[in-house]
């Protein structure tokens, strides 16, 4: 018997991702790790400033994260870790698979909004921590 | 009776007649209990007799019946016409990211092989031990993989996965399940050999946490979960063996 097999690959396009809404989410949040590059570039840059000129340092770094352009980059990079952040910590508690009770009866696992609860809670503490040092700081 | 209707755009391939595939557009009666593969038996019936597709249990056991339907697969038996009444069109084509075999059938053996090797099966602990004597698995030691236990192959994980879109070799969403299942049960002792399937960037590293495979998935396995537990463990594997190489 003749046979006609002839399996039809189909092409993966360059915007494969713009195809769901689910995709487009991701690659967002995937994309949101180029602002914490540029973030992290913009902190050397501010501790290298205080390296080669030691005396003027303050001037430079205040005119520099004063200016309309940074302040704008600045507000947009919150914005994406804050979307990295939502994104991530809702998909946490899949990482973790803990019984309630260490109990050899227990078969109750701890739900994830116990998980998500914690995460907001050690970020919530920990941001308040920062910003007093940095308020008392200064 | 309420008896409304509903167009059906197909995607059709014939490899003796077509070079790719094209879209058909049929329509079917339908009332609240029809699912989709009741509307495609119809089609099949009456309009389209040469209309291939997957079915054989009816009721979300098999997973033979697995489809794109507008665009996100699930199971044909488990999902109804009456879940798409805003829609004008349902779009039916066959599972994302396989090969197109003839119409609604592609080819998933890609994937039936990724999941022979996690070795989806138990290696006993004693080999010597008689078939007749029990093995002893209390209610807590079931629960810790009876959700990864669930999975019935369907490919709908796969047809979702965008990593195994751009990468075959990722060993994708229902084999590092499956590989999580047996690894975790109790009467098992084939860890190590499928920590080394486990631990490549085929493996559990292969995944960028999408998310998406627990979404589709048709019997709430959440293949997800068992990725990142994986990478856990894996992990752990890793540091191990970097102290005993120090040591």
């Amino acid at each position: 018997m003749e046979s006609h097999r002839k399996p039809y690959i189909r092409e993966v396009k360059r915007s494969w991702w713009l195809s769901n809404r689910v995709y487009t989410r991701y690659m967002i949040r995937e994309g949101t790790a180029v602002l914490s590059l540029l973030v992290s570039l913009e902190l050397l840059a501010i501790c290298l400033i205080t390296v080669i000129f030691p005396d003027n340092a303050q001037t430079i770094i205040v005119t520099m994260i004063q200016h309309p352009a940074i302040i704008i980059f600045n507000i947009i990079a919150l914005l994406a870790v804050m979307f990295h952040t939502v994104t991530w910590f809702s998909l946490m508690p899949k990482a973790v698979r803990v019984f309630r009770s260490s109990s050899p009866k227990e078969t109750r696992l701890l739900p994830a909004h116990f998980f998500l609860i914690s995460l907001w809670l050690v970020t919530i503490v920990a941001s308040a921590i920062i910003a007093l040092a940095l308020i008392f700081a200064v | 009776m309420e008896n409304k209707k509903k167009k059906f755009k197909i995607l059709r391939y014939r490899p003796e007649t077509d070079d790719a595939p094209h879209y058909e557009t049929y329509e079917v009666s339908y009332r609240h209990e029809t699912s989709i593969l009741d509307a495609l038996n119809e089609i099949r019936d009456t309009q389209a007799p040469d209309l291939s597709y997957r079915s054989s249990c009816r009721m979300a056991v098999c997973g033979s019946c697995a489809m794109m339907i507008n665009g996100v697969p699930h199971l044909a038996c488990k999902t109804f016409v009456r879940d798409y009444e805003k829609v004008d069109i349902i779009t039916l084509e066959p599972l994302e990211n396989f090969p197109i075999e003839r119409d609604l059938v592609c080819d998933i053996s890609d994937m039936v092989e990724k999941i022979e090797r996690v070795k989806p099966y138990i290696i006993p602990i004693d080999k010597a031990k008689p078939l007749t004597e029990d093995f002893v698995q209390s209610p807590r030691q079931l629960e810790k993989y009876r959700q990864f236990a669930q999975c019935i192959n369907c490919g709908c994980c796969y047809a979702a996965c965008p990593q195994y879109k751009l990468n075959k070799e990722f060993i994708g969403p229902a084999a590092l399940t499956l590989l999580y299942r047996y690894n975790h049960d109790n009467r098992d002792a084939g860890t190590p050999q499928r920590l080394e399937i486990l631990n490549q960037d085929s493996g559990a590293w292969g995944c960028t946490m999408v998310g998406y495979c627990s979404d589709v998935c048709p019997k709430l396995v959440d293949p997800t979960s068992a990725i990142q537990l994986g990478k856990g463990a894996s992990a752990f594997d890793y540091i191990k063996h970097f102290f005993k190489k120090n040591k």
